[in-house]
């Protein structure tokens, strides 16, 4: 009777060494996932990527083929300093003939610099299976208010999501403040 | 005597899990080490390619402008290319870089090239640049700058 007992006071320790065991192996499991750092390489390219796109989509100047009607003093319109300012001053849309510079066939400057940065952004970024998301705004005494704002093909980047930013790139267009940021995930 | 047994066994299936577990982890920690250098030389020789005086665009000052390559220069890096000597490869080691412009016209420029010769992986990395074309620019009045991106593929 009394080793009977004892034999099954014995059974019970051995599962409960067992179930223990069996935590600890799915402890470290998890541990192991969840201590998962993202590499160095994927944050810098990442980060790289979102200051370098959008400082390389600003700097861009039309392609002479997009005749925009006018030009300016040095021939060369940049993306920025013309078409965005223009847009921003232009904005909102009411007609398509309300902008001073009408690229690409008569577009207004803001759907133009919008049609061009996503062919740009798409060829890229979203070439190398990068979602991105570019917000640009004016800011004026008021509220701000969205001038351009369009995510990737596969979908944009909200604040949920492991992100980067390019930082802030503002641009003066009298009488407001432009403010570009382009995200970028994975 | 059969207590005794039971519990041996489980210390050893307990010492069996355990030394399974550590050598899956040191392989595994190996593998990831392996590739974090890799990583790591892809970054610098991108930071060493972005910053090369020999490419960057400069506007006859000492400050140069960053994320941007002129393409005359670019142009006129198959001499790099031509004569690959200990000074570039010290600084980029085994790797192809690549210059590809996508606006307004797509064009590219090869400005180094030294694989090596039994590699097991490239690892490749994408920065975007801008383009200054002063050249066509003299010609027409018109200063473009080019949209493209660098590739740099990293040999191990």
């Amino acid at each position: 009777m009394f080793s009977s007992k004892r034999k099954r006071g014995q059974m019970e320790v051995i599962g409960l060494v067992v179930i223990v065991i069996l935590i600890s192996v799915a402890f470290l499991f998890m541990a192991q996932f969840a201590l998962k750092e993202s590499p160095a390489k994927k944050i810098f390219t990442r980060k790289g990527l979102a200051s370098s796109a959008l400082a390389a989509v600003m700097k861009t100047t039309v392609d002479p083929a997009d005749d925009c009607g006018l030009s300016n003093a040095h021939g060369a319109l940049s993306l920025e300093t013309e078409i965005l300012e223009d847009c921003a001053q232009h904005f909102p849309i009411s007609s398509t003939l309300n902008s001073v510079y009408k690229c690409g066939g008569g577009q207004h400057s803001c759907a133009f610099f919008e049609e061009t940065a996503k062919t740009l952004l798409d060829d890229t970024l979203g070439e190398w299976n990068k979602r991105y998301q570019l917000d640009i705004e004016v800011v004026t005494n008021d509220k701000p208010k969205t001038l351009i704002s369009f995510p990737s093909e596969k979908g944009g980047c909200p604040e949920n999501r492991e992100r980067d930013t390019s930082g802030t790139f503002f641009l003066r267009a009298e009488p407001s403040l432009v403010r570009s940021v382009l995200y970028v995930c994975d | 005597m059969t207590e005794t047994i039971a519990i041996m066994f489980i210390f050893f299936v307990l010492v069996l899990f355990g030394l399974l577990f550590f050598f899956q982890f040191q392989k595994a920690s190996l593998k990831e080490e392996k590739q974090e250098l890799l990583a790591s030389r892809a970054m610098d020789t991108t930071l060493k390619a972005l910053f090369m005086p020999e490419l960057q665009c400069t506007n006859g000052l000492a400050e140069q402008e960053i994320n941007c390559f002129e393409v005359a220069k670019l142009n006129n890096a198959e001499v790099i290319q031509d004569s690959i000597d200990e000074y570039y490869f010290d600084m980029l080691s085994f790797a192809r870089i690549t210059i590809q412009e996508i606006y307004p016209d797509e064009e590219s420029w090869e400005i180094y090239d030294k694989p090596k010769d039994e590699y097991t992986q490239i690892e490749p990395t994408y920065f975007v640049v801008a383009l200054r074309d002063d050249l066509s620019g003299k010609k027409s009045g018109f200063e473009p700058y080019k949209y493209g991106y660098m590739k740099v593929e990293v040999y191990s």
